[in-house]
């Protein structure tokens, strides 16, 4: 099951949910022509956002991708205080909620390497191409070294078009 | 009042940040990446460059939702293939 973007920004910004795309989604913004299957979003871990997250994907029945049917997990705000990064399949597809991230650190450290742009009717934070490369890199993963060769490719292209 | 004051992991991790923000700049040359970046069909890149934000992702949400359609029917085929050659016990 893949994820919309178009469901995911429509479900949290009207709720006011702060949060970055980063991601395979994040390089499509920037112009990669690869297709991704997950949304990937570094949320903020204020108290006030952390509510509204819980409430906006209440509806949608997260829970944990990839775990076995029946496990007590319990989408609300103690769950998400407890724990950081979250890998969920929910009714309108996948999302990772990520507390923080390898090379860019948390919600609050990322903002200033995001811009606001518009997608889908609605505005939301995407992190620039810049950071997205050095996310990318630092992951550390041999399935990253061709969108990372993609999205030098955009920064190399974008400077001379 | 809402705020993003730095937590208790923001300041254990502050040190990593740190390093992260020493991270090798996004267009640092490496012979890997330089390797692959040979077989990056740039014209694709032409073309969604000279979209606006909103295009590229409306054109991402419809070649995944194609993507999509495609797998239930390849699913689906593969499901009748299987059935038509069950050998009955």
């Amino acid at each position: 099951m893949s994820a919309d973007l178009d469901k995911v920004v429509q479900i949290l910004v009207p709720n006011q949910v702060r949060f970055i795309l980063i991601g395979g989604w994040a390089a499509a913004l920037h112009g990669s022509a690869r297709t991704t299957l997950d949304v990937d979003v570094v949320y903020s871990r204020s108290r006030e956002n952390i509510q509204r997250l819980v409430a906006a994907l209440k509806p949608f029945a997260p829970y944990l991708r990839g775990a076995p049917p029946g496990l007590p997990f319990h989408w609300d705000e103690r769950t998400i205080r407890n724990g950081l990064n979250f890998t969920l399949k929910t009714s309108f597809g996948n999302l990772d909620l990520l507390g923080e991230v390898v090379g860019g650190g948390t919600y609050g450290q990322l903002l200033p390497h995001s811009k606001e742009v518009e997608a889908f009717g609605q505005r939301f934070q995407l992190v620039n191409l810049e950071k997205l490369i050095q996310l990318k890199r630092a992951a550390g993963r041999p399935k990253d070294l061709e969108p990372i060769a993609e999205l030098q490719a955009l920064l190399e292209d974008r400077k001379n078009l | 009042m809402e705020t993003d004051r730095p937590s208790t992991a923001d300041a254990l991790h502050h040190d990593y940040v740190e390093s992260a923000e020493a991270l090798a700049p996004a267009d640092a040359f490496d012979p890997v990446i330089e390797a692959y970046k040979k077989d990056v069909d740039r014209t694709l890149l032409w073309e969604t460059l000279r979209m606006t934000v909103d295009e590229r992702a409306r054109n991402m949400q419809s070649a995944i939702r194609s993507l999509e359609k495609l797998r239930g029917l390849a699913a689906r085929d593969t499901g009748k293939v299987r059935a038509q050659t069950e050998v009955p016990t």
